[in-house]
């Protein structure tokens, strides 16, 4: 069987999750829904197979489709996916964050819920095998208790004042843009986060945050701090570095390696002493590379969630709690500026 | 198809560490860009041509660009072959995240030269009807002016490589029209060899054999290396469609690894892929560039397709 995908965007996420989906074996872009006339215009030109709407409602109606990814601005994430589940039981996979806010945000992870369709988000960090191992050896306890950590995420995506969706309050900010997928791992390698305090300043946007820090604290004893930033110098790609002190150890992992230090080794998973691991020792051959491997597997993993009619990770209620974190860093920011 | 084509050469120069490009630690990158001004970059150009490198591929990066000129600027002639990478996807995947895909398409067209502008006004090129080949067409011609002007006067351009960006979306929609268009381009216009970079290169043989691009007239860049680092589908895959194409002209690529293997092990594996024609590797240093390319140039696999 051949999925039938739909993709209600074609910027540069849509293009990406469009390129891999009708690459991989089974499935196949059955329909692309682009509002922008000109755009649409452009992807009618390389796409001749596949007919290009300029609404949802119409794409829904006209093709019959098993699943559709929304890649579309962050603001109109909620009311597209409302739409499409309006109108049949599609299975949806969103580009990451989910939702402007959290209340946003738990209100149509309820809704795909209660329709029980397949739902995901774009948190495709976790697919790549460097982060999976730290969270595989964390879950094994190898280094203790956690006692601190330090996340960081940087990019110097942003060095003048930007223009566009991303740059206006409410609808951006580096914080909403760029940092959900480091604060996605900090919940998925601690559970429950707290924000103890936290700081957001702008280098260059008018309207939005450049730079964020926040104090962290984890359920146990555990605290921590996570910087986000798209405006640090010298970060040609977005890159993301945790590291982690625990009772018996020590682990840092970033997207190019993982290093990791344990006081005394736990049988069949980590012995005593020294570990480095680095990206080319992982398997990370794919049915089609486009970008970096874990977009191929995290698109693998949903469109097989969607055959198997079964949940997937991270689903809506995952990614509100990353937008539930984002409120809470928000407002510790704007009540300590007060 | 008209004009005959040079030639590739066998053993070229990479750009990657000398524009903070490294796929294997993003903090090396940044280490070895701190170190790196552009008399520095000129010097592992020289080093590595002095040391047996007969060709320099590269991504059309300010950098880049700045060190080409200061070789030009020089009394004595440099012979240099140079191999275009474009576009340098970070620049544009980066005014795609400010901007959109519109704006992208916006900047790329404001940003032609005059000449360009001309050029893609006459191809009835505007906003309202963009044609994503005609774009890229007229993108190619606007960055190679860029190039022509900066490069050395006695260098020889040998290919135009798309990023793999450009050739992986490309083949996964069979966007025939964009890939025809530009392999036309590229040889009507520069008489070499059109150039496709791709990380699924079984997939773009069988996309390049569908749309009747005939695989000894373009160069194909593509990963090779003893641990199938972003080799796709599979190590085993890619090594079998090689064997089957044959005469080609192939570019292997991160032949270390991204520097996880040793040149040893990089020669010991190419030495069994005969199909494979050429190979490059980038180096940071001038000592690192004279070393690499010495061994290269005295244990270079022995092909029988390489034109030594």
């Amino acid at each position: 069987m051949v999925l039938r995908v739909g993709i209600v965007g074609l910027g540069k996420m849509g293009i990406l999750h469009a390129a891999i989906v009708n690459a991989l074996a089974g499935s196949s872009v059955v329909g692309i829904c682009e509002k922008e006339r000109v755009l649409a215009g452009a992807a009618r030109k390389i796409m001749t197979d596949i007919p290009i709407y300029t609404n949802v409602e119409e794409m829904a109606t006209k093709t019959k489709l098993d699943a559709v990814m929304v890649t579309t601005p962050i603001q109109t994430h909620v009311s597209t996916i409302r739409a499409l589940l309006a109108g049949s039981k599609v299975a949806v996979f969103a580009e990451k964050p989910l939702a402007l806010n959290a209340s946003e945000a738990y209100e149509i992870a309820g809704v795909a819920d209660k329709m029980s369709v397949v739902n995901m988000v774009g948190f495709q960090k976790r697919f790549s095998p460097i982060f999976q191992r730290a969270k595989y050896f964390l879950e094994k306890r190898v280094i203790g208790e956690i006692q601190v950590f330090r996340g960081q995420s940087y990019h110097s995506d942003i060095l003048h004042q930007g223009s566009g969706w991303r740059f206006k309050k409410g609808a951006g900010g580096t914080l909403l843009d760029f940092g959900p997928h480091i604060l996605d791992l900090l919940l998925w390698y601690f559970g429950e986060v707290k924000v103890i305090s936290a700081v957001e300043r702008s280098f260059y946007s008018k309207d939005v945050e450049d730079y964020v820090h926040a104090m962290l604290e984890l359920d146990s004893e555990g605290f921590g701090s996570v910087d986000v930033s798209w405006s640090v110098r010298n970060y040609r790609l977005p890159e993301i570095s945790i590291e982690i002190q625990g009772t018996e150890g020590t682990l840092k992992v970033t997207d190019d390696f993982m290093k990791i230090e344990v006081d005394r080794g736990v049988d069949g998973v980590i012995a005593a002493g020294k570990h480095n691991f680095q990206k080319p020792a992982f398997k990370t051959n794919v049915e089609f590379l486009l970008g970096d491997p874990e977009f191929t597997l995290e698109d693998k993993s949903f469109l097989e969630s969607v055959e198997g009619r079964r949940s997937v990770q991270p689903d809506f209620k995952a990614a509100a709690k990353v937008n539930e974190l984002i409120n809470n860093i928000h407002a510790k920011a704007l009540a300590e500026r007060d | 198809m008209g004009h005959k084509t040079p030639e590739i050469d066998k053993i070229l120069l990479g750009d990657n560490p000398l524009i903070g490009v490294d796929h294997l630690s993003q903090e090396r990158a940044r280490e070895r860009l701190e170190r790196l001004d552009n008399s520095k970059v000129v010097g592992v150009i020289d080093a590595a041509l002095a040391n047996g490198a007969q060709g320099f591929l590269f991504s059309t990066h300010p950098t880049i660009y700045a060190a080409l000129s200061k070789i030009r600027e020089r009394k004595t002639k440099t012979s240099l072959n140079l191999y275009p990478l474009l576009p340098y996807a970070q620049t544009y995947v980066r005014i795609a995240t400010e901007k959109g895909a519109l704006g992208l398409a916006q900047d790329v067209l404001s940003k032609l030269s005059w000449k360009g502008k001309t050029r893609a006004i006459a191809a009835g090129l505007t906003m309202a009807t963009a044609d994503p080949a005609a774009i890229l067409c007229a993108y190619v011609d606007a960055e190679l002016d860029l190039l022509s002007s900066n490069a050395p006067r006695n260098a020889e351009m040998k290919s135009v490589i798309l990023h793999e960006i450009i050739t992986d979306v490309a083949i996964s929609f069979h966007a025939r029209k964009l890939l025809e268009s530009y392999a036309d381009h590229i040889m009507a216009k520069y008489h070499v060899k059109p150039g496709f970079a791709t990380r699924n290169f079984p997939r773009f043989v069988s996309c390049a054999k569908e749309i009747g691009l005939e695989l000894n007239e373009i160069v194909v860049l593509t990963p090779f290396n003893r641990v199938g680092f972003q080799m796709n589908p599979s190590q085993e895959a890619c090594e079998e469609c090689l064997a089957e194409i044959g005469d080609s002209n192939v570019i292997a690529m991160s032949i270390l690894a991204a520097g996880y293997l040793k040149l040893e092990d990089a020669v010991q594996y190419m030495e069994r892929l005969e199909c494979i024609k050429s190979f490059v590797v980038g180096t940071s240093t001038e000592d690192h560039a004279r070393e690499t390319f010495t061994y290269l140039s005295r244990h270079q696999p022995k092909w029988p397709a390489a034109a030594a």
